[in-house]
């Protein structure tokens, strides 16, 4: 089920996003809508187990942009997209992480693709929530969040998982031993964005915070090296990460 | 002591205070701004210095002389007396380490002859323009890594300003080992000697005057970006203006929508709804983003584009910050990009294009897609690109800077040719606040 707040002051506006939304779901998926017209009624009724939050950027009261900053202080979750009848860009916009603009001139099939996008991102981060591998207790899952991994490391021949500092304490340690092999945990997780850095360790490229030659950098402090064999296959892969959008 | 001597030793002395004034003038802060100031109590160090060596005694050489150092240095920068003692010790060690790895050099090339050939005015002041040579590129060097010289100038361009110390070290060194030294005192040994000491000085000369290039090329850059920005607000101008004439017109539209709705012309009402919409794009169209230099690059390439006759695409997302990334890197990058865009487009007889996308992805990276039609695939040597331009060097520069811009600014560069498109893909980390206290 996507579940969906749209927050627009203009109820005509609103009705007509949530009608787009229903014509590209269909019955594919189950659909809970919530409509706002204002944000203080939005930061009222939200709750942590909203997907997507659509937001007019102009509206009577407290601003979209308003809203979004207090909604996002609590909730970083949420995939955030701004619906405007007239470009205002601001760069203060960048850090509410707003996902997708939509404008409200645009013709429907743009709107539509936009909507369509913003759908499937929330499929895309319900996967990124739940990748599995075998821990070390016999016949033991383990669920990370891709987000919470830094790299894949074989160590002392073993594989590890090195999360963030901060997720350390949901796994119970910094590195988790993994019964994949090295091979095996790529395939796992190639689709969301890693590359093997050297034979020994498959970067996260989402945590990813600097280059600087043939160093990368993550949040926390942590850094690895990238050997002279993989470097060409790194960059490749990075460059095709970010340009997927 | 002869006269020889004596003034060898004064101007060795003056050299030395050269060498200190340029290592510290980057790392503290003035007491005063005048620059006579500077010169008067470099003058005075140099010739408190040249007393303290001509007593000729090695012990009260080494206490005196950091001393002068640490005394001159109260007087000419602001600093905390911890740091300026730091710095100071670490000056001296570093000098009279080279004098001492060059004295033991060369005590073992020379063998028992060492202190004979010492004794000679000449070979000495040979061998410690030698020392202080050395002593300068140390510096330098030192300079060079922390970033402090260099910075908008090439830096591989600076490189080569290296090769007038290390001639310099060749030309004393052949004198020494040549014997035109040993002897009696004549007058055109003296005027050798003098031309040492003009070659000697040239070397510093030769980097002040770089470092001057370099300090007017940052100054032409922010005049540039001056302009940019001077562009931009009025463009906003225009746009302002615009948008007044707009709310005149809107009168006008709703008169005409009423009247129609009145008569029930629904079609003719759509229309002009529909121009309605259309001016209100035309005017949108005029501002890409926020950021005023990205803006103001990217309408006046637009208006070179449409000079020549070029179509010109750009799709930039609004919300897409580079405000992390300095003005002269992004001018770097995005102008000379599509300079180069602009002028090989220009170049094509049929399909003239030029096309640039900038768009965040992923939360903290950035996207940047420049896409022009080409007439003929341009040719490579190696990995690099050769210009068809008539002023080929200084179009390779432009290339080796905005790859040394994208790096600088933790990017990625790719080249992709194909068949009458060339396309260059930069994808950028923006520097998230925690990159930023890392130093990244």
């Amino acid at each position: 089920m996507y579940r969906i707040a749209i927050c627009d002051d203009n109820l005509d506006n609103a009705k007509y996003l949530e009608k787009l939304i229903h014509k590209i779901c269909g019955q594919k998926h189950a659909l809970a809508i919530q409509i706002f017209q204002s944000g203080e009624d939005m930061i009222h009724a939200m709750n942590d187990e909203i997907d997507l939050v659509i937001m007019d950027m102009e509206m009577e009261g407290l601003s979209g942009y308003e809203t979004a900053k207090i909604l996002r202080s609590t909730n970083k979750q949420f995939i955030l997209a701004l619906c405007t009848g007239i470009v205002t860009p601001e760069a203060k916009f960048y850090d509410l992480k707003v996902l997708r603009y939509i404008m409200k001139d645009d013709p429907e099939e743009e709107i539509i693709e936009r909507l369509t996008s913003l759908l499937e991102e929330i499929d895309h981060r319900r996967e990124r929530r739940a990748v599995f591998f075998y821990g070390q207790g016999k016949g033991m899952s383990m669920r990370f969040d891709v987000d919470d991994i830094l790299y894949i490391e074989h160590y002392k021949r073993k594989n590890w998982i090195c999360v963030t500092q901060n997720a350390a304490h949901k796994y119970g340690s910094e590195r988790i031993e993994i019964r994949e092999s090295m091979e095996e945990a790529y395939a796992k997780v190639r689709r969301f964005g890693f590359g093997y850095s050297q034979y020994s360790f498959i970067a996260n490229f989402s945590n990813i915070i600097g280059i600087k030659g043939r160093m990368i950098y993550f949040i926390y402090g942590k850094s690895l090296a990238i050997s002279r064999r993989y470097k060409q296959q790194f960059e490749q892969d990075l460059r095709d990460f970010i340009r997927e959008g | 002591m002869d006269y020889v001597g004596i003034i060898s030793k004064l101007l060795i002395c003056i050299f030395e205070a050269y060498i200190y004034y340029d290592f510290f003038k980057n790392i503290f802060e003035y007491r005063s701004s005048k620059k006579i100031v500077h010169i008067g109590l470099l003058a005075l160090m140099a010739i408190a210095i040249w007393l303290v060596n001509c007593q000729d005694n090695s012990l009260l050489n080494v206490c005196m002389v950091p001393v002068l150092f640490f005394v001159f240095n109260c007087f000419l920068y602001k600093e905390s007396i911890r740091n300026r003692i730091l710095y100071v010790i670490v000056f001296f060690v570093v000098m009279m380490g080279i004098e001492l790895i060059f004295e033991i050099i060369f005590s073992v090339a020379c063998g028992l002859q060492h202190i004979e050939v010492m004794e000679n005015p000449y070979n000495w002041t040979l061998i410690v323009m030698v020392e202080k040579t050395i002593s300068l590129i140390v510096f330098r060097i030192i300079k060079y890594i922390n970033n402090k010289i260099g910075n908008y100038i090439d830096r591989k361009l600076y490189r080569w300003v290296y090769i007038l110390p290390i001639t310099s070290l060749i030309i004393f060194v052949g004198f020494i080992y040549s014997d035109i030294s040993i002897g009696v005192i004549s007058i055109p040994k003296a005027i050798l000697l003098m031309g040492c000491f003009m070659l000697l000085f040239s070397n510093a000369i030769v980097f002040y005057l770089f470092e001057k290039a370099s300090q007017l090329m940052y100054q032409a850059s922010q005049l540039e970006i001056h302009n940019m920005e001077s562009k931009h607000y009025e463009r906003i101008e225009e746009v302002n203006q615009e948008h007044r004439k707009f709310i005149h017109d809107l009168q006008h539209y709703l008169r005409t929508i009423s009247s129609l709705s009145q008569q029930g012309n629904n079609d003719e009402i759509n229309e002009v709804l529909k121009e309605m919409k259309y001016e209100v794009r035309e005017i949108q169209s005029k501002t890409y983003c926020a950021y005023p230099i990205l803006n103001a690059i990217l309408c006046e390439k637009e208006n070179q584009a449409k000079q020549l006759g070029i179509e010109y695409t750009a799709e930039i997302e609004p919300i897409v910050d580079l405000t992390k990334i300095s003005k002269i890197d992004l001018m770097t990058i995005i102008g000379n990009l599509l300079n180069n865009a602009i002028e090989a487009a220009s170049k094509c007889a049929e399909q003239r294009y030029v096309q640039i996308c900038i768009r965040t992805s992923k939360e903290h990276f950035c996207d940047i897609q420049i896409e022009n039609s080409i007439d003929k695939m341009p040719e490579r040597r190696g990995n690099q690109f050769i210009t068809d331009k008539e002023d080929k060097e200084k179009h390779g520069v432009g290339l080796h800077n905005i790859e040394e811009a994208v790096k600088r600014n933790n990017g990625l560069m790719h080249i992709n040719v194909e068949e009458h498109r060339f396309a260059v893909e930069i994808s950028l980390i923006i520097p998230m606040e925690e990159a930023v206290s890392q130093n990244l």
